[in-house]
């Protein structure tokens, strides 16, 4: 019997320890983006996304309750103990290493915001970079909790070994657009540095954040990929949308989602009708051409053969474009469920 | 002397208008000699002695130098535009308008297409300020070198634009609003005691 009880007692750590990965770690694993290859002499548009996500590696939680909210600022208590010993002061806000804070639970779960790298962090309170009035969202003090991501650059989601076709000017090289400020930007490889086209200012710290929509505008004739490491998101996501006009976004999940399941259409203010003429309009790449839908009521539609286009992917690692009629100004959150099983 | 007083507190307010009243700095005229295209993606242009026509679908960009830099410190509230849009069928998105100094920082400003009415003429539209671009590294120094035409359309819509020209301008204040009402009435008050100091005399 004694040999019984040395194989129970030997066999306990190794249960407690499966026990504490199973419910501290999130899923993680790696995603492709896959870039389509050009002619060589003209470009073929990939559009991506970033579907994973990384854990910000800092000093001090990187999850937690938030105490306090401000203007501009979130504090997280530090209470000296192990659990929560503070952030150190200044490492959260780093251009070239840029971090995010997401809400993760309560009425702003899933909101997500740019962590300023101009004004330093304390150990207990960050400012985010964002416009957006943090005292407007209904976030609940003392209950709602965050967590802080790692953000990606032009630098580090498409650093040199991706293989770029490059050059000193933005003409027969790989074009990166992103929609910024209501337009879009254009970026280009030169051999070193990431830099805008136009005024060819060095661009590797600009930031893309999760739901950051990408055309890869590839003039190589070789396909490319981006292998992407990183966590499953695992709780609800919220992204802005613009109340008029255009707004970029990425497909934020590592699995494809479809009109039907995607919520576009319970995006407040969406506008549906039996026309695509009046009706807001969902935008993305099929097999290399631009299919617009808009939604009927009942039905996401096609724009033109108005076939019924519910079950139509919108796959994992892609981003898709919103047009929304009007003129109304400010956003509206695409607030999107979890779209398989998992928790925090 | 009521009426030397009133008159001197007339043209004190006055000097106070002109110096608090909205400025406007002319920027550039788009023309040969006014502006230099240096990148353009998308757009075809045609460039004359007075103006620049850009064609092409509404995600294409132009960037340019001006002539000589010039100095907008205290008139980037707005920024007026002056452009003709032709054919009444083309995109009616947004676009954004950028300064961007020496160094390439940038100052945003967005207007819609929708808003050039009527079509095939001179129309003025004041743009909206957006502020710094968040691809700055440091903060726009003032002095507008370069330019940026950018559209925010879905690439499915045409546009064909002739630019004619661009000035920044600072919109009148509450303050300046008030000065004008107060020097307003200074200059009333002037006028009756001047005919009360003639029907005196």
């Amino acid at each position: 019997m004694k040999w019984l009880l040395w194989i129970v007692l030997l066999s306990l750590p190794v249960a407690v320890q499966a026990q504490t990965a199973t419910s501290n770690t999130t899923p993680s694993g790696f995603f492709t983006l896959n870039i389509a290859a050009g002619t060589g002499t003209t470009s073929v548009l990939s559009l991506l996304s970033v579907p994973l996500l990384n854990d910000a590696n800092v000093t001090g939680p990187v999850r937690g309750v938030i105490s306090a909210v401000s203007t501009s600022t979130f504090t997280n208590s530090s209470d000296g103990s192990q659990n929560n010993p503070g952030w150190t002061a200044g490492q959260l806000s780093s251009a070239s290493a840029p971090l995010l804070i997401r809400i993760t639970s309560g009425q702003a779960i899933g909101r997500t915001f740019l962590i300023s790298s101009s004004t330093p962090n304390t150990a207990t309170t960050l400012t985010i970079q964002d416009a957006t009035d943090l005292t407007t969202l209904g976030i609940a003090a003392g209950t709602d909790t965050y967590e802080i991501l790692a953000g990606y650059t032009l630098a580090t989601l498409f650093p040199a070994s991706v293989g770029m076709q490059s050059g000193g000017s933005p003409t027969n090289v790989d074009i990166v657009q992103l929609f910024v400020a209501g337009a879009w930007n254009q970026y280009y490889y030169d051999g070193s540095h990431w830099r805008r086209a136009g005024p060819n200012t060095v661009s590797d710290n600009v930031v893309i954040r999760p739901d950051t929509g990408i055309i890869y505008s590839r003039i190589g004739n070789t396909a490319l990929s981006v292998v992407l490491m990183g966590s499953v998101p695992v709780v609800n996501a919220a992204s802005m949308v613009a109340n008029s006009g255009i707004t970029f976004v990425g497909n934020t999940w590592p699995v494809n989602l479809t009109l039907a399941t995607s919520s576009i259409n319970q995006i407040s203010g969406w506008v549906s009708s039996a026309s695509p003429s009046t009706s807001d309009i969902v935008q993305f790449l099929v097999s290399g051409a631009w299919n617009q839908y808009y939604y009927d009521g009942s039905h996401w539609r096609r724009a033109g053969p108005n076939t019924v286009s519910d079950n139509v992917a919108i796959p994992a690692g892609t981003s898709i474009i919103l047009s929304k009629q009007g003129s109304t100004t400010g956003t509206t959150p695409l607030s999107q469920s979890v779209p398989y099983a998992a928790s925090l | 002397m009521k009426f030397l007083k009133s008159a001197w507190l007339a043209s004190v307010f006055l000097v106070t208008m002109v110096v608090h009243a909205p400025g406007q700095v002319f920027i550039t005229g788009y023309g040969t000699g006014d502006y230099t295209s240096t990148f353009t993606s998308g757009f075809t242009k045609t460039q004359t002695a007075t103006t620049l026509e850009l064609s092409g679908n509404d995600t294409s960009s132009e960037f340019g130098s001006i002539a000589t830099p010039v100095n907008v410190t205290g008139n980037t509230t707005s920024l007026q535009l002056r452009a003709s849009y032709s054919n009444a069928s083309t995109s009616t998105s947004n676009f954004d308008v950028e300064l961007f100094d020496a160094s390439g920082n940038g100052l945003i400003y967005q207007g819609n297409l929708n808003n050039f009415t009527p079509r095939g003429s001179n129309v003025t539209l004041s743009l909206v300020s957006l502020g710094e671009d968040p691809n700055n590294l440091t903060s726009f120094n003032g002095t507008v070198s370069s330019l940026g035409f950018l559209t925010g359309g879905t690439g499915l819509a045409s546009l064909d634009l002739t630019l004619d020209q661009l000035s920044a301008s600072a919109t009148p204040e509450p303050s300046t609003y008030a000065l004008l009402i107060i020097g307003g009435l200074a200059i009333v008050g002037g006028t009756r005691a001047l005919r009360k100091a003639k029907v005196s005399a």
